[in-house]
């Protein structure tokens, strides 16, 4: 139980500075609606940049904080089905996008536990992105995105838990979400890129903005979720494209 | 016979795989010559068509436009250009020496249109490219869109035979004993490429598409701008949003250990009015005794209610100046600013609203004085004169509709000569009408009264008795209070923690909230009874998240102040 929570908290902000308060609300907040918590962390995971010019389809995996610390195994792929302009000049690139998640930290948890009965926590998301060339340089990006998480935390019913004073009993949820994307890509060097978008869900109301630079590699950024628990995520992912 | 067929479907086919490159447009002294062993000839006319195997070439101040499918090939002075293949999978054409420009569109399936050097070959996929080479075997190409399928003609020793050269990005081989180099396209390259190559441009159009580019990065420049600026606002908006969801929205636990909701929202009810609403949500609210730790150790007060679910408490602080408020927030620190600005009443109301129609409530009000400069919250506030200086309080058992007559100060005692403690609606002029407001009553504080406060702790247990309405023949009752200053995790903050902590006025507003149980207590000789004086409702249970408060206190301060005094 400890090393499930463990996960769940450690990289909150108020975990090394003040176990009080604060941290009582998130986990509050959390509790009253853990889907959506465990949502925005599964969203940092889903690829929204376009496929890059030269290349067929980018294989990405979030390294943080989805895979560490919250043992989200995940990969997202962007399928290029058309390259702009090759029928028409005013024709945008299309991508497809699929991703899947599936924390396996969850399954370790209960095997490593008498506390948890089970607990699973999966999701998938699947969209259709569209970009336009500006410039030689830059490219304009928008699409639509769906995507699922279902979330199913199942404690000893013999156990009170709580955490931060705040009980915990069990909570089975799903949380769905469709999304329309907009951004900007810039091209900044030879396979070195920024971007920045916003995502709004039009489904639940949720917002996010994203700012991100990603090379050959890996890409760096900031997710924003401006009414999340934790409102900034700075991420790190393995993007290759092929 | 079924050769026959298939003769003849070759037959029917072959336009289709057919295609042929023709000199759209030119201008100068452009020449073709038809095969390699054919003399060079001027082009005398437009829409002339070169076979494969022959060649187009441009003298200086000269240039040349040729089409083939839906593609264009632009020629600038001193190029020349070989035909070699112009099929519909398959485009090939030779750049011996010159400039030209090259964009291809409408490419079928597995189909390659390609531009050869000495160097090199580029394959080119729907993109906009500016290919500049020499017979020595220097060749530079710079891509603006699309892609380009990169290919040496002859191997290197070391390094990549192929690769992809993306939009946005020069390729250049300037001796092929050294390495290629790469990097991002030139803004005075980006610019050549743009302009309007076609030869018979006139020179007010030859930077047209540039101009229309450029249109198009002010436009995407205003864009960006707005969407920073859009960005902006809405992070203000969510920001302030979410400062306010936050101010009025705060998940925690009470002294009870019960889990709450509070929202808190700022209503305007009229031009004059402000309305604090804060509305306290339970899912459970369990039984408590005297013996609980939540009383800190002292006696509190008796609660006959058990455990209750989906409890439902508010408490609403309702202002009514004399001169309209401000629309914008932001005046609100000049509107109180102003000497003439003053309350006209203020009602302070705690309500268990758990059931719709029989809610029960405790309410102070004050109105302003004239005489006296100042607000009073003496029998003036239920209209009986001459008034009484002790404190009224109002209480009942009233339906949801009632809640807006207290909260709006539509009340005043009945039967005004002689009180008995009855509260009816007024009429507009302030008199009394026959509608009673539910089963509400006033009362007058006695001087019988009890304080406890605890030592190092932020609570206390006060009980006060009331007379009801003002003559003797009504009764008492007794209002009774439970205060404490809580953690967002339901502990009574202890005063030398909260006094000397390092945190600033905004985190503590933010890690605090009060919360007050109040009680009707029926009277016994003179002392506090454990019998609820309405019987089936036993308490108000309300918390108050400062937020919103702390911020109108804030704006409101001077003005404050100046009431005060």
């Amino acid at each position: 139980m400890k090393l499930f929570l463990f996960i769940f908290f450690i990289f909150s902000p108020n975990t090394f500075a003040s176990l009080g308060d604060t941290g009582s609300e998130m986990v509050a907040q959390i509790v009253s609606d853990p889907a959506r918590f465990f949502y925005e962390i599964k969203a940092d995971s889903e690829e929204s940049l376009p496929v890059s010019s030269g290349k067929t389809y980018t294989l990405s995996v979030e390294l943080f904080p989805t895979l560490v610390p919250f043992t989200y195994a995940n990969a997202s792929l962007n399928y290029n089905i058309y390259k702009e302009g090759k029928l028409s000049a005013n024709m945008p690139q299309i991508d497809l996008m699929i991703g899947a998640q599936y924390m396996f930290g969850s399954k370790i948890a209960v095997n490593l536990t008498n506390d948890i009965n089970d607990a699973n926590f999966w999701g998938y998301d699947a969209g259709v992105m569209f970009s336009n060339s500006f410039n030689s340089r830059t490219r304009t990006f928008y699409g639509y995105r769906h995507s699922f998480l279902s979330a199913k935390l199942d404690l000893k019913k013999d156990k009170n838990y709580e955490l931060l004073g705040v009980r915990i009993n069990s909570f089975d949820s799903s949380f769905s979400e469709n999304s329309i994307i907009f951004g900007v890509e810039t091209l900044k060097d030879i396979n070195k890129y920024w971007a920045m978008q916003i995502n709004y869900g039009f489904s639940n109301n949720t917002l996010a903005a994203r700012l991100s630079w990603y090379g050959k590699w890996f890409e760096l950024g900031f997710n924003i979720y401006p009414e999340g628990v934790l409102v900034v995520h700075p991420t790190w992912s393995l993007r290759l494209g092929f | 016979m079924r050769f026959f067929y298939i003769f003849a479907l070759l037959v029917f086919l072959s336009p289709c795989l057919y295609s042929e490159i023709s000199i759209v447009d030119y201008n100068g002294d452009v020449k073709f010559r038809k095969n390699t062993f054919s003399e060079w000839e001027s082009v005398n006319e437009k829409n002339m068509v070169i076979p494969d195997g022959g060649a187009v070439k441009t003298d200086t101040n000269s240039k040349a436009k040729l089409l083939v499918n839906k593609s264009t090939v632009w020629l600038k002075e001193n190029t020349a250009l070989e035909i070699e293949s112009t099929s519909e999978y398959f485009t090939s054409l030779g750049l011996v020496y010159g400039k030209i420009k090259a964009s291809s569109f409408g490419l079928a399936k597995n189909s390659r249109f390609q531009i050869r050097t000495i160097t090199a070959v580029f394959g080119i996929r729907g993109t906009d490219i500016m290919i500049v080479g020499d017979i020595n075997g220097k060749v530079l190409i710079d891509v603006l869109f699309g892609e380009v399928d990169f290919e040496y003609a002859i191997p290197p020793k070391t390094g990549k035979r192929s690769f992809i050269i993306t939009q946005g990005m020069y390729f250049s081989i300037e001796d092929l004993e050294k390495p290629y180099k790469m990097g991002l396209i030139s803004k005075e390259y980006e610019n050549e490429i743009l302009s309007n190559w076609d030869p018979s441009i006139s020179s007010d159009d030859l930077s047209k598409n540039l101009y229309e580019m450029d249109n198009r990065m002010r436009r995407l420049r205003s864009f960006v701008l707005y969407s920073k600026a859009l960005n902006n606002d809405l992070k203000k908006f969510i920001y302030k949003e979410r400062e306010i969801d936050f101010e009025a929205g705060r998940t925690l636990k009470d002294i009870h250990g019960n889990t709450v909701r509070v929202d808190q929202r700022l209503l305007r009810p009229d031009e004059k009015s402000l309305e604090l609403f804060n509305i306290v949500k339970r899912k459970n609210y369990s039984d408590y005794s005297y013996s609980s730790s939540y009383s800190s150790g002292l006696p509190g007060f008796k609660y006959n209610g058990g455990g209750v679910t989906n409890r439902l408490d508010s408490f609403i602080i309702t202002f009514n100046f004399n001169k309209p408020l401000p629309d914008n927030v932001n005046k609100w620190s000049s509107y109180f600013n102003d000497d003439f600005v003053r309350p006209e009443w203020i009602t302070f109301v705690s309500a268990d609203i758990t059931s719709a129609n029989n809610l029960f409530f405790a309410a102070k009000a004050y109105k302003y004085n004239e005489q006296r400069d100042e607000l009073v919250n003496n029998t003036e506030v239920v209209g009986v004169f001459p008034e009484s200086d002790n404190e009224v309080v109002l209480t009942g058992i009233i339906d949801k509709s009632s809640l807006k007559d207290i909260t709006g100060f539509r009340f005043i005692a009945d039967n005004i000569s002689s009180p008995d403690g009855r509260l009816v609606l007024k009429d507009l002029n302030g008199n009394p009408t026959s509608s009673q407001i539910g089963n509400s009553i006033w009362g007058l504080k006695t001087s019988a009264s009890s304080d406890n406060y605890c030592d190092n702790r932020f609570c206390q247990m006060k009980s006060d008795q009331y007379k009801i309405g003002d003559n003797n023949s009504s009764g008492y009752f007794w209002l009774s209070e439970e205060d404490y200053l809580i953690s967002n995790s339901g502990s009574i903050r202890e005063k030398d923690a909260l006094l000397d902590s390092n945190k600033n006025i905004g985190e503590l507003v933010k890690d605090n909230s009060f919360e007050s149980v109040i009680y009707v207590k029926k009277d016994s000789g003179g002392f506090i009874s454990d019998d609820d004086y309405f019987a089936g409702h036993h308490n108000i249970d309300i918390i108050i998240i400062p937020d919103i408060p702390f911020y109108l206190f804030d704006k409101t301060l001077d003005a404050y102040n100046r009431w005060k005094n």
